[in-house]
């Protein structure tokens, strides 16, 4: 690892803004199907990126190498890229003033996860693969995998940076195919956490997986498919998560406002019902285990819990340092970088929609003819809010009771059109997005989550 | 490549045997590239990164195990092949664990347009001025906004080496440019869209990139002409962009080795079915300069040759990696890490009569949903996507669900365009006209 002090004293020499980002990763992934492991690696990868700002440019470079020359070299390259650009149509770029990071931080996980045994992990997944299928005799193809990211970044910048976080990123997922009389369906669960081993099976999701991934797949053979129609529904967390995340987070990031993104001009707008909030952040402790937790971001600009929408108002975009000046306000510590050859962009951490005070029986039984979303799968959506997400599984509510189990629904709409529907949110909240990756040009470890709210939805089922 | 870098790679491999591996694999990964990003209407960002992976994989007692590192030196490199042996030792013991024999793997041809000299000829000044003079284009449309723009030159070093003396290596420059942007107009903002442009060789470059970006100018002022759909269960042109989505992808999957050897595929009994339409062919071409997936050789270190996939609608065999072919007795089929340059071929009708043949058509451009590998049930919105009646344009949609069977459609083809599509420079595709779609509208 390199030390923070011997990256300070490499930029003191330096008089433009220059940001140098140590980042050593390693990670496992295992995965086990039909009784054999499929895969099982290990990867070492790291190097210091240097982005620096000069005349109003940005440049950037990376270097394996954690010499000083290595490293100096690496700085001349992004200050000569910073050069290359003679143009009338720069823009003036200034960095918001922010109280730099100069801790050091390790996660409660990561001497856990580090000196968990391969053995252990890839033993664990064999054997979770073998009982799936043991399960039910209808159960045709199981699969199980296991996958971890362990890191230690230090940022140090010209301008007083000077920190360093150590974090562990465990993640698990199980899948069961079922098959019977022509008829077959999968079904799969996974959990993600900034934590240890015991940690990551403490998650909810994981909680009686086996018995569970079985018995739903093998459930899902008999189930129909929901009507389509708009409909008033119950997202779960998950579900929440994901409309957070993909069709309201992305919005707000203040680069992809500046292009024009739906989000744009809203400040001070309502764009949901006064029953929401919804706020990214970096440092939960409801948990303290959601994926995204990060002390500070990749400019080093400690993280906090950003409010995006308060009581239905448009309240704040996610920024940078460069963004945040030019809106005129504080950095939000979103910064983010995938690994050290990758510049820093604008990704969430962990987005969410605060709890209520409601609690879930009570919105079962306020829905005559409606569903209850669960099986949150993947989901898309757009510059304009238009979103499209997949559920493996959901429950037909009539007259306030659950009833039936359906299949295979999917979910449409604006984001902040169904925001705008909202009328009831429950007391119960989860994080229950950490598994998988944000993609942006380059992936990142994001977490997402909330409570159950009520809400109308337009459901897509059978062709 | 350096000679370092292969002796390093025959270390490795050495090293393995000397542990006691009766197998090992070493991959190289070697590159620079330059990237130039703008956003709106600036330069906002110059990046260079110059990388190297050494990839490992060592089979122990007929265990496998995989490590990889990106530190250059003969420590790094054997902590690498212990870090794999370590892993394989607590895996389980697999007797179809294979590595691609001498026989197999002859050295491949190279291919000669995947390397160009002359792009050191090429002053790296010019690709922000490429950049800016394209930023500006597009800035000048009020009605194109933004989000990022890049233009990227790269070399990369590839070597492949095996202990079984497979030795296969393959060296390639490229420029590849994209542009990410919505449609505005007052308060409408459209769904996001791109458009991407590649070259091996310096040639045209600048012509080539313009014509990139003034094709993406037309295709996002084709957004503002907004129209409605109307439901209906019937036809549904597919353009050559969203053919991987909802045409090929699913069976594909189906026809691959590893699905045939888990029972996971569909096709499982019979490996000349008529899975698709007659009029269906498909081949794949890795050795096209015009395509980006050009390689000679595949990611097992089998020389890639030109192959028919689907002929006249029937599937001409399996597609076996090693593994699989060990595990059902037949031969790798020299496509793992593929297909690398797919062509559906053309068929007899111009675009004008699939559109003009029904009375309501949603041709669909992008597909954002999601598809089920099992059953090929498919259930998302149509992005980009336009609607006809009776050959007439009513204008681009929103909020149009479509959903469908991949399966179905395979076979229910009604049409295929006479001329060929380059589709994100990896494959080449006409447009194709199915039955047995559920559209419906908001």
């Amino acid at each position: 690892m390199v030390d923070k002090k011997f990256l300070k004293e490499i930029v003191d020499h330096y008089d433009d803004y220059i940001e140098l980002r140590h980042h050593h990763r390693t990670s496992q992934s295992f995965n086990a199907k039909k009784g054999r492991v499929d895969s099982a690696r290990h990867g070492e990868k790291g190097g210091v990126g240097v982005r620096v700002l000069k005349n109003n440019q940005w440049g950037f470079a990376s270097t394996t190498g954690s010499s000083k020359e290595e490293i100096k070299s690496a700085i001349e390259k992004a200050l000569e890229n910073s050069t290359l650009v003679n143009s009338s149509q720069k823009k003036e770029i200034k960095l918001q003033e922010a109280n730099l990071a100069t801790t050091d931080y390790k996660s409660s996980g990561y001497d856990d996860l580090s000196s968990k045994s391969t053995e252990e992990k890839l033993s664990t997944v064999v054997d979770f693969e073998k009982k799936i299928l043991a399960e039910s005799s209808k159960i045709d193809f199981a699969s199980c995998s296991y996958s971890e990211l362990i890191e230690h970044k230090t940022i140090v910048t010209t301008d007083g940076a000077c920190a360093t976080m150590q974090i562990a990123l465990p993640e698990f997922r199980v899948g069961a195919l079922a098959k019977s009389g022509g008829e077959q369906i999968t079904h799969g669960v996974s959990a993600g956490v900034n934590g240890g081993w015991d940690c990551l099976f403490k998650h909810p999701s994981l909680d009686g997986v086996i018995q569970k991934t079985a018995k739903m797949s093998v459930d899902l053979l008999k189930a129909k498919y929901p009507d389509g129609g708009k409909k008033q529904v119950i997202l779960s967390p998950a579900v929440v998560g994901l409309l957070c995340h993909e069709a309201i987070g992305h919005t707000v990031e203040a680069d992809f406002v500046k292009a024009g993104s739906v989000a744009a001009g809203k400040i001070g707008q309502r764009v949901a019902s006064d029953l929401v909030n919804m706020s990214d952040t970096g440092m939960e402790t409801t948990s303290g285990w959601a994926v995204g937790n990060i002390p500070f971001d990749d400019e080093g600009v400690p993280t906090e819990d950003t409010a995006i929408i308060k009581n239905g108002m448009l309240n704040s975009y996610l920024h940078n340092r460069e963004t945040a000046y030019e809106f005129g306000v504080k950095p939000t510590g979103n910064s983010r970088a995938w690994i050290y050859d990758c510049e820093p962009l604008i990704r969430m951490r962990n987005t969410y929609l605060h709890p209520g005070n409601h609690k879930l029986a009570e919105m079962i039984a306020s829905i005559q003819d409606g569903y209850l979303i669960e099986g949150a799968g993947s989901g898309q959506a757009d510059a304009n809010g238009e979103f499209m997400f997949g559920c493996s599984y959901i429950w037909e509510i009539k007259n306030g009771k659950k009833v039936n189990l359906l299949r295979e629904a999917t979910l449409s709409g604006i984001a902040f059109d169904v925001l705008q529907t909202v009328d009831m949110v429950s007391e119960e909240f989860q994080w229950d997005l950490g598994s998988g990756y944000c993609g942006k040009g380059q992936p990142a470890k994001v977490d997402a989550g909330g409570p159950y709210i009520r809400c109308m939805i337009n459901v897509g089922g059978n062709a | 490549m350096k000679e370092l870098y292969k002796d390093l790679a025959k270390h490795a491999v050495s090293y393995a045997k000397k542990q006691g591996a009766e197998g090992c694999v070493c991959k190289i990964a070697k590159g620079k590239s330059d990237e130039f990003i703008g956003e709106q209407n600036h330069v906002s960002s110059i990046n260079s990164n110059e990388y190297i992976g050494f990839g490992i994989t060592v089979h122990y007692e007929q265990k496998r195990g995989t490590a990889s590192t990106n530190l250059v030196n003969k420590k790094s490199i054997e902590d690498a092949v212990d870090q794999a042996i370590s892993i394989a030792k607590f895996s389980i013991a697999d007797p179809f664990l294979t590595l691609t024999s001498l026989d197999a793997g002859k050295p491949a041809s190279s291919l000669d347009f995947l390397y160009h000299n002359d792009w050191d000829q090429v002053s790296r000044n010019l690709y922000p001025k490429i950049l800016e003079e394209g930023l500006k284009e597009l800035s000048s449309h009020s009605y194109v906004a933004i989000d990022r723009m890049s233009l990227t030159v790269s070399e990369n070093d590839e070597f492949y080496m095996n202990s079984n003396g497979v030795m296969q290596s393959e060296a390639q420059t490229h420029a590849s440019w994209s542009v990410l942007g919505m449609a505005k107009q007052d308060d409408y903002v459209s769904g996001m869209d791109w458009n991407s442009g590649f070259s091996y060789g310096p040639k045209d470059l600048e012509k080539k990139f313009h014509s990139t970006m003034n094709g993406f100018s037309t295709k996002i002022k084709g957004l503002l002409e907004r129209g409605k759909s109307k439901s209906y269960k019937g036809c549904l042109l597919i353009t050559p962009r969203c053919i991987d989505d909802l045409f090929l992808e699913i069976p594909l999957g189906h026809m691959s080795g590893r699905a045939v050897m888990d029972d996971r595929s569909k096709f499982a009994d019979d490996d000349h079915g008529q899975y698709f339409h007659p009029s269906v062919t498909l081949t794949d071409h890795p050795h096209i300069a015009e395509l980006a997936g050009s390689t000679s050789y595949d990611s097992e270190g089998i020389p890639t040759k030109e192959r028919t996939l689907i002929k006249d609608g029937k599937i001409q065999g399996f597609l076996y990696d090693n593994y699989s072919a060990t595990k059902l007795k037949q031969k790798p089929s020299g496509m793992s890490g593929g297909p690398f340059g797919l062509q559906l071929h053309k068929g007899d009708q111009s675009l004008k009569a699939l559109i003009e043949s029904q009375p309501q058509l949603l041709v669909i451009d992008r597909f954002s949903g999601n598809s089920d590998f099992t059953t090929g049930s498919f259930s998302g919105v149509a992005k980009s996507s336009s609607y006809y009646e009776n050959g007439k344009f009513q204008g681009i949609v929103d909020e149009t669900m479509v959903a469908g069977n991949a399966f179905e459609l395979a076979k229910n083809v009604v049409g295929i365009e006479n001329k060929l599509n380059i589709n994100d420079d990896t494959a080449m595709y006409p447009h194709v006209l199915v039955d047995g779609v559920s559209v419906t509208a908001s």
